[in-house]
């Protein structure tokens, strides 16, 4: 970042300042402005710090920005801008940057904030206004500008023991590296975040219990089907030797053994006729009453609804023989239906009208008709009529079917004793046999059709829980997913802390290299040097016995100086290496008031012939008492510009002012 | 050593796929102005970007 130029309206001591511009060039790098005490210093100091950050340098306070000679020729309700507008450049891009206050004069003369502050930076490269808001924290962070804007007498603080954080803080965002430290606190947010999802997700352990249910299921399942297996094998081995047997007895030389199983086959055949029959009873009976019966249920209530479209009949309540689109007709045609005119407001025409509200509405004659034909129909009273003589012709059907099924069962209970008691053994034998064989098929019919049933109810149960499974898996997926989700985190959370670290460690030694360098420039002990130490404290050793050596205010003052040098410097080589990130420092100037303040003559010096080196560029606010002399013959060859503020000359006692003039070099 | 080849040691130490994310992250996450769940956002995106596309 460079900056051009800087204009300063009624702002602090500032009455109205011509457009001040900044020297860019190399070799004379340094712009002056020089004023006694009380002139201004502060004001232009202030100035950088209200365009980039919006606030002042103390003792200066904000809400009194506006110049008092200003202040002082407005007329009451007159209303002054105090504005500070600054053009730089920053990675090849030009901005003006503009901050401003209006302030109204009231009618006791006082003057007092008016509307909101005006904040607006533009993009002069690409002729586009930009969000102004926080725009110059990404250039110089405003914890940093205590780095490149500063009070040269209060810099000491930085070779103070308690300035460590502080620099650490510096070297860090300067460079970028604040960055890596954010990355670590975003990635920590992010574990996080994935840990409370896998949490939640942990938390429905109904997937392990639905597990052990669907496999306590399958496994009963399987079991069931198994023995129903086993009992269908049975059944099939059963009734191949009650088949055998029936052949047998039907095949028998004796007669009469032949003809009782020729009659049991023809009974049990009889019995599987019978059964079937009163099965297509029943469906036939279940037919009726799901088609008669709320005829049945309703039947009471046809002679009384009747009787009700009667009654309304009469009271013209219901369609009357006249149709509704009839009488709108005649009464649009303006003629009845005798030929003669219908006209508004006479008899003929008011009667009509009347005939209207008792015409059949077609809906409702349509309706009316349907019901009407629908109660008075045969069909209807013949169904309600026959609805209980069916029911009773099925009740006697029935009753029939099973006093046969009975008959056929005794008979063939007849058979079974007729036959174990012959006097042939194999054939009572064989007789017994089936018996105990056809109980068995009984027995495994019901077995079977009893677990036909359980599976059923097995397979659905197992089907509803494989929905839940396969919804709960579908969790326990997402739960890898973020349990992956996680392990990266924590991969990037550890490459992130060895790359800082790393960064931190280079950064130390490189920096402890640079302030060395600059301190040796400016200092003139030569049995002195900084260390940046491990701490990332700055303290000064002896260079023979390492002792941390006692440092006077202007001593601390070279130090800090050749702190922040090095930084700026650092900043400005590491930008042009961008190894991890675009913030990978960037080049910065320094403004500076009065940083000769604490130094004797030969630091004086030798700061000032050091100080151009600092940065690329470097602007010195400075009384006339410090210029002159050593300083001024040390730094004048580098001196690109030069300004001098002057008490301006006013009218009275409350309207001091600055004029600032450009010296010829 | 140069720095350079330092740090592509210590990338090295590590897969693709984290390192795509890193650098995926270092080159989102330049602003300070960013706000704090964006920047979260961001980086959770870029991760599961990566682990999804591995799933398939």
């Amino acid at each position: 970042m460079i900056i051009n130029s800087i204009i300063m309206e009624y702002f602090f001591r500032i009455y109205n300042s011509k457009e001040i511009f900044f020297s860019k060039d190399i070799n004379r790098n340094v712009t002056v402005i020089k004023g006694d005490n009380g002139t201004g210093k502060t004001s232009i100091l202030s100035a950088f710090y209200y365009a980039f950050y919006g606030d002042v340098v103390e003792p200066l306070h904000i809400d009194n920005m506006l110049n008092k000679k200003r202040a002082t020729e407005m007329k009451n309700g007159e209303i002054q801008f105090a504005s500070v507008k600054v053009s730089f450049d920053n990675n090849g891009t030009r901005y003006h940057i503009s901050r401003g206050q209006q302030y109204k004069k009231l009618d006791n003369g006082e003057v007092e904030k008016y509307g909101t502050e005006f904040h607006q930076i533009v993009n002069i490269s690409e002729n586009k206004i930009i969000d102004a808001k926080n725009f110059f924290e990404n250039i110089i962070p405003k914890d940093l500008r205590g780095f490149f804007f500063f009070d040269g007498e209060r810099i000491d603080r930085l070779a103070m023991i308690d300035g460590r954080e502080e620099i650490k803080k510096a070297i860090l965002d300067v460079l970028g590296l604040s960055t890596l430290e954010r990355i670590n606190m975003d990635l920590e947010n992010v574990k996080k975040k994935y840990n409370q999802d896998m949490k939640t997700l942990t938390k429905n352990k109904a997937i392990q219990e639905m597990s052990d249910e669907y496999d306590q299921l399958i496994d009963q399942r399987d079991n069931l089907k198994s023995i129903k297996d086993n009992e269908e094998i049975n059944l099939k081995k059963f009734e191949s030797i009650k088949r055998d047997c029936d052949i047998f007895l039907k095949e028998n030389n004796s007669d009469h053994v032949k003809n009782l199983q020729n009659e049991r086959d023809r009974l049990e055949k009889e019995l599987i006729d019978n059964k079937e029959k009163q099965l297509k009873e029943k469906d036939t009976i279940l037919k009726h009453i799901s088609k008669n019966f709320k005829y049945y249920l309703m039947s009471k209530h046809f002679s009384e609804i009747g009787r009700m479209l009667e009654e309304k009949r009469k009271k013209r309540e219901l369609p009357s023989d006249i149709k509704e689109r009839f009488v709108k007709d005649l009464l649009e045609s303006h003629t009845c239906i005798c030929g003669r005119p219908l006209i508004e407001g006479q008899d003929e025409y008011f009667n009509m009208e009347k005939l209207l509200q008792t015409a059949g509405k077609e809906e409702l004659d349509n309706s009316y008709i349907k019901l009407k034909s629908f109660i008075e129909s045969s069909n209807i009273n013949n169904t309600i009529d026959s609805f209980y003589t069916k029911m009773y012709e099925y009740k006697n059907t029935i009753i029939q079917l099973q006093d046969e099924v009975e008959k056929i069962n005794n008979r063939l209970k007849d058979i079974g004793k007729i036959l174990k008691a012959d006097i042939n053994d194999i054939i009572s034998e064989k007789e017994k046999l089936r018996e105990s064989t056809e109980q068995e098929i009984l027995n495994l019919r019901v077995s079977i059709l009893t677990k036909n049933n359980d599976l059923i109810k097995l397979g659905n149960k197992i089907k509803d829980l494989e929905i839940k499974i396969e919804i709960a898996q579908r969790r326990s997926s997402e739960k890898n997913k973020y349990a992956t989700c996680f392990k990266m985190a924590s991969e990037l959370n550890q490459l992130n802390d060895e790359v800082r670290d790393f960064f931190v460690k280079n950064t130390r030694v490189d920096m402890d290299k640079k302030i060395k360098e600059v301190f040796g420039n400016i200092s003139r002990k030569d049995d002195r040097e900084p260390e940046l130490t491990e701490g990332f404290q700055l303290v000064i050793l002896n260079k023979i016995s390492k002792k941390q050596q006692i440092l006077s205010q202007g001593e601390r003052q070279i130090t800090s100086l050749s702190f922040i040098g090095a930084l700026v410097s650092y900043a400005r080589e590491k930008a042009k290496g961008k190894l991890l990130t675009d913030f990978d420092g960037g080049d910065f100037p320094i403004v500076m008031d009065s940083p000769f303040g604490n130094l004797d003559h030969i630091h004086k010096a030798n700061v000032a012939s050091g100080i151009s080196s600092l940065a690329t560029q470097v602007i010195i606010i400075v009384s006339e008492e410090q210029w002159s002399g050593t300083v001024a013959n040390n730094i004048s060859n580098r001196v690109g510009k030069m300004y001098e503020m002057s008490d301006g000359i006013g009218n009275g006692l409350d309207d001091e002012y600055t004029e600032i003039q450009e010296v010829s070099l | 050593m140069d720095t350079k080849h330092e740090l592509d040691v210590i990338l090295n130490r590590y897969s693709q796929d984290v390192k795509m994310v890193y650098k995926e992250i270092l080159s989102k996450d330049t602003s300070v102005t960013k706000k704090t769940s964006e920047r979260k956002q961001d980086i959770e995106m870029l991760i599961m970007k990566v682990v999804e596309k591995s799933d398939n």
